[in-house]
């Protein structure tokens, strides 16, 4: 399970990783459709982040709970 | 007295025609000749036949010649005015030697749309009972059982309780969404509202939750909440919705609770009863949207619990000037270690039995959920 929850972990840097690069694309684009893009790009990755972490709570819980049995 | 006849029949909005029995008009009154425009003296000169527009002349000769002492059904005629064609309703009747002709455009206008509103309650009916859940999670894990009264034909509860898919995840995660909404009223309107609701919930196990993803009642209610405002439902609406989130891997019970007055018992044994309080404010616009922020309660539901949810109407139906909240409260506690499909037959059977063959005021709904 704790694998699991490492699985998640590292899901979630990559995510972040993803934002920032995307960010990164949107800062030095000069066209604004494509800086639109990006951007949008970094709020579908901020997206994933948020479902992965609240994944990682209900795991955690789930892990919580069963320590306690 | 034929004078009094007269100014009586003058002064109802029906339009009235009599007529000999050769079918020669010797009466007509004023909302007749207003809507025909001839007076009664024009009118008089002629036969009703020589009113009736070509078109309708045969269905005109069979009325009155087949007309009796029984009033005919409605039927419809173009009738030549003197300034154009109009339309009319009759309806035939001999009394003395005399045909009458009587109709009243109210009336038909009245029946019209009558039919149409029962058809749309017909359909209304149908499609709130549709929304009902056919059957609900019953395994050796967890049992669900309900109980639902609607007040009149159309309700303005609604309720469910279904297994969260968690797809491949499944096998780490058993949850469990239970919701109960009791709208405002029991009309067209509450009822479509009542499928709107289950409609919204349903849209967000569909376009936000993930597999795996916490589940919150609270981020549900919010999700709702944003769509209601967004549909702009009058002021005068009111909703109250109860949404629990049972988690078998952790025993939790989660739930958010807006507006729902009547508490959900908890129940562990006959001396541990717990009422789940946390009501908050119903959902409604009159209601600031700042205000209408919920949040997540939990509770320890192991096996052997039992969760009782119910709208009002069960507890706040009145009979010999007593509710049944109090009689409810003695009956859980003796049969708690029931199954939740036996709890609430015993629940019906005592609450049919209290009601002494009044009416129930409110729609009655009642869902019974059971750890195993």
């Amino acid at each position: 399970m704790q694998k699991i929850l490492t699985g998640i972990l590292e899901a979630i840097e990559d995510e972040i990783k993803a934002q920032q690069h995307y960010q990164k694309l949107a800062d030095h684009a000069e066209d604004p459709m494509v800086k639109k893009f990006f951007e949008q790009m970094r709020t579908d990755e901020e997206e994933h982040e948020r479902i992965l972490r609240t994944r990682y709570e209900g795991f955690a819980k789930m892990l919580k709970a069963n320590k306690e049995k | 007295m034929m004078k009094i006849y007269e100014t009586i029949a003058d002064m109802i909005d029906d339009h009235i025609l009599v007529c000999d029995s050769n079918g020669q008009i010797v009466f007509s009154n004023k909302p007749v000749q207003s809507y025909l425009g001839y007076d009664a003296l024009e009118l008089e000169q002629k036969k009703f036949l020589d009113y009736i527009a070509d078109i309708h002349i045969n269905k005109a000769q069979s009325a009155i010649s087949s007309v009796s002492d029984i009033p005919s059904s409605w039927d419809e005629f173009l009738l030549k005015g003197k300034h154009g064609v109009f339309k009319l309703h009759f309806k035939f009747v001999k009394k003395d030697n005399l045909i009458y002709i009587y109709g009243n455009e109210k009336y038909i206008e009245f029946e019209r749309i009558k039919k149409k509103l029962d058809v749309e309650i017909t359909n209304a009916i149908k499609i709130h009972k549709r929304s009902l859940p056919m059957s609900l999670p019953d395994n050796e894990n967890i049992s669900f059982a309900s109980l639902y009264i609607p007040a009149e034909d159309l309700g303005g509860d609604i309720f469910d309780a279904f297994k969260v898919d968690n797809g491949l995840l499944n096998d780490f995660f058993e949850q469990y969404v239970c919701f109960i909404a009791d709208v405002s009223g029991h009309g067209l309107d509450s009822a479509m509202l009542a499928i709107f609701i289950k409609d919204t919930i349903g849209s967000f196990f569909r376009l936000k939750h993930t597999p795996g993803q916490l589940l919150s009642p609270k981020e549900i209610m919010d999700f709702f909440i944003e769509h209601y405002l967004k549909e702009g439902y009058p002021e005068e609406y009111l909703v109250c919705l109860l949404m629990a989130v049972i988690d078998l891997k952790t025993n939790e019970l989660t739930y958010c609770n807006a507006g729902l007055h009547i508490s959900p018992l908890l129940i562990k044994d006959k001396e541990n009863i717990t009422e789940l309080g946390n009501a908050n404010l119903p959902i409604s616009t009159a209601i600031g949207a700042q205000l209408l922020k919920y949040e997540d309660s939990t509770a320890h539901f192991s096996p052997g619990m039992t969760l009782l949810i119910m709208s009002d109407g069960l507890p706040e139906q009145m009979s010999h000037n007593e509710f049944y909240e109090g009689r409810l409260k003695k009956l859980v506690a003796e049969i708690h270690q029931l199954n939740p499909a036996q709890m609430v037959n015993k629940i019906h059977e005592d609450f049919i039995d209290f009601l002494s063959y009044e009416k129930t005021r409110d729609d009655i709904t009642l869902v019974a959920v059971k750890l195993l």
